[in-house]
């Protein structure tokens, strides 16, 4: 987990003054940031900081909220042009697909391990079944669950452990081939080996997607991060990368004046 | 009061007040049973008629209750269709594309619904066919397709009302996971939240029959009527069993007639019962499918 040298290329996505305001309150408020792929960031900070929604508004989801206003840019690089997510007229479902997202706690569907990812590629896709299965296929290989689940894809996704599911939602997630994730406290339900999983995974594949993710454990945070951001009251507060987080005593230290 | 007395106090009384349900409810089947059971036979149904003859059609029964079991059953069928997709859809609409002030009109207007007395509703239907009369329809009168009409207004906010509830109960981050995948609203509603929902709109589905099945106020008013016999179309006069039920108490001549009167209404409960079991196959049915699907 060496620290990556990125800081010259230009940003894959960028934040600029993003404000969102949910229910006539401002939940988050001149944020800029920059994120690499390559680079994993992670955004700490203490409950109601705004974490989910500044994860929520780089995949436009907080407007699934009638009285949530955002302003300011989300800028992203997606194939080979950048698009302003809030200005350019890039449809929701599209902008969704193309910025996966992973919640706190698995939320699996009421049907097979085998439908909870069919279901998306076939309904938002609209893919042939040969390419449906490819998907699939790669996809459980690639968290790892080929193998637990190749004899049982009929059965129901509830049947799984915790930690099955949540891979299973990572999987789900990644069939539909994202460019950005955006992982919400994925590992908070997970004992600590299935979480060990997740985040191993999410090391392994930072150079395939720009990874923006929420975690409450610091020591977490110390395992995966490239970058830190940390989030008080709606602001950015600090950020910074490796090189910060070497010293243990030094980092918690900081962290505990931070928060 | 202690702590300790307060908790004794009420585990008592919620303990007594299942009790109080549980007994009333033994208690008044075991009353049916007792006084009823007796009077199930063959002949009940049927009457003088071969239970062939009157299975198929061949020829009319008079003097047992079949015609007011294929009435009701009839009239359950078509108020559930009529009901079913307006209901669900309604409490769909409500959940997920209403603003907050048209859900606060349209939600005060369903209670007002849920508070139309059935006779009302019964009248309403009855003055519906004197418009109709009067105006486009001269030979319009009252039959089985106004009484299901009638009775599917009555049971719309039932539907309405676990539809939109049990939307609103699924968690936050499984009514985002839809558009979190890049499906359409549409998509999202049909593929994620009425499953996730499908327990709770079943439930509703349920509560509509058993009151479909058992209302005699509206029927009385709009189509109901004693010995009318197998109805013959859907605008034709019809029996029902719960009618039967009040015809059979108030105008009973002998006990046998009053044993008959507790027969039919051991089967209103058994046709009721089995209606609940009909849902609650298909609840399971479709539970199954999408498990494995």
């Amino acid at each position: 987990m060496g620290q990556r040298m990125k800081g010259d290329s230009p940003p894959d996505i960028r934040i600029d003054a993003l404000r969102v305001c949910i229910g006539g309150r401002d939940v988050l408020c001149g944020i800029d940031l920059s994120l690499r792929k390559g680079e994993v960031m992670v955004v700490v900070g203490p409950s109601g900081s705004g974490k989910t929604t500044l994860l929520r508004a780089v995949n436009r989801l907080n407007e699934s909220f009638p009285d949530c206003t955002t302003r300011g840019s989300v800028r992203m690089k997606l194939g080979d042009r950048i698009v302003d997510l809030y200005q350019d007229d890039l449809p929701l479902p599209e902008i969704r697909r193309r910025v996966g997202m992973v919640f706190q706690t698995p939320a699996i569907l009421p049907f097979s391990i085998e439908k909870n990812i069919r279901l998306p590629l076939r309904v938002a896709l609209g893919l042939k079944p040969q390419e449906i299965e490819r998907r699939m296929e790669h996809a459980l290989h690639d968290v790892g669950l080929w193998d637990e689940v190749k004899d049982r894809l009929n059965s129901p996704a509830r049947m799984l452990s915790g930690g099955q599911q949540q891979r299973l939602c990572l999987a789900r997630t990644i069939a539909l081939d994202p460019e950005v994730l955006l992982l919400d406290e994925p590992t908070a339900s997970l004992d600590f080996r299935a979480a060990a999983r997740i985040e191993q995974w999410m090391v392994d594949h930072r150079d395939r997607y720009t990874i923006l993710a929420v975690s409450h454990s610091l020591g977490q945070t110390r395992r995966i991060a490239d970058r830190v951001c940390v989030l008080k009251d709606g602001r950015i507060v600090e950020t910074f990368g490796r090189d910060r987080m070497a010293d243990v005593e030094d980092f918690y230290a900081r962290m505990e004046a931070l928060f | 009061m202690k702590p300790r007395t307060m908790d004794l106090f009420w585990r008592t009384a919620s303990w007594l007040s299942g009790l109080t349900v549980s007994a009333s409810v033994m208690f008044l089947i075991g009353f049916l049973l007792w006084q009823g059971i007796h009077a199930l036979s063959p002949a009940l149904f049927f009457g003088d008629t071969a239970w062939q003859d009157a299975l198929f059609g061949r020829k009319p029964v008079f003097e047992g209750i079949w015609p007011a079991v294929v009435g009701t059953l009839s009239l359950v069928v078509l108020a559930s269709l009529i009901a079913v997709p307006i209901g669900v859809a309604a409490g769909i609409y409500l959940s997920e594309y209403a603003t907050i002030r048209q859900c606060r009109w349209i939600g005060s207007l369903v209670d007002l619904l849920s508070a139309t007395p059935s006779i009302v509703m019964g009248l309403f239907g009855f003055t519906l066919i004197l418009l109709l009369r009067r105006t486009m329809l001269p030979n319009a009168q009252t039959g089985l397709m106004l009484a299901a009409a009638c009775i599917a207004l009555i049971v719309l906010p039932y539907l309405i009302a676990t539809t939109r509830a049990s939307l609103q109960g699924i968690p936050e981050e499984s009514r985002l996971l839809g558009a979190s995948l890049g499906l359409t609203k549409w998509q999202h509603i049909r593929h994620t939240l009425i499953p996730l929902s499908a327990k709770g709109i079943l439930g509703g589905v349920v509560l509509a029959i058993g009151r479909a099945a058992e209302d005699t106020a509206v029927i009385l008013m709009t189509g109901v009527m004693a010995r009318a016999g197998m109805p013959r179309n859907l605008w034709d006069k019809f029996e029902a069993l719960p009618f039967q039920v009040y015809y059979l108490a108030a105008e009973h001549r002998n006990a046998a007639e009053l044993a008959q009167g507790f027969g039919t209404a051991l089967v209103l409960l058994i046709v009721t019962a089995a209606l609940f079991g009909f849902s609650y196959w298909i609840e399971r049915q479709a539970a199954r499918r999408w498990d494995s699907g």
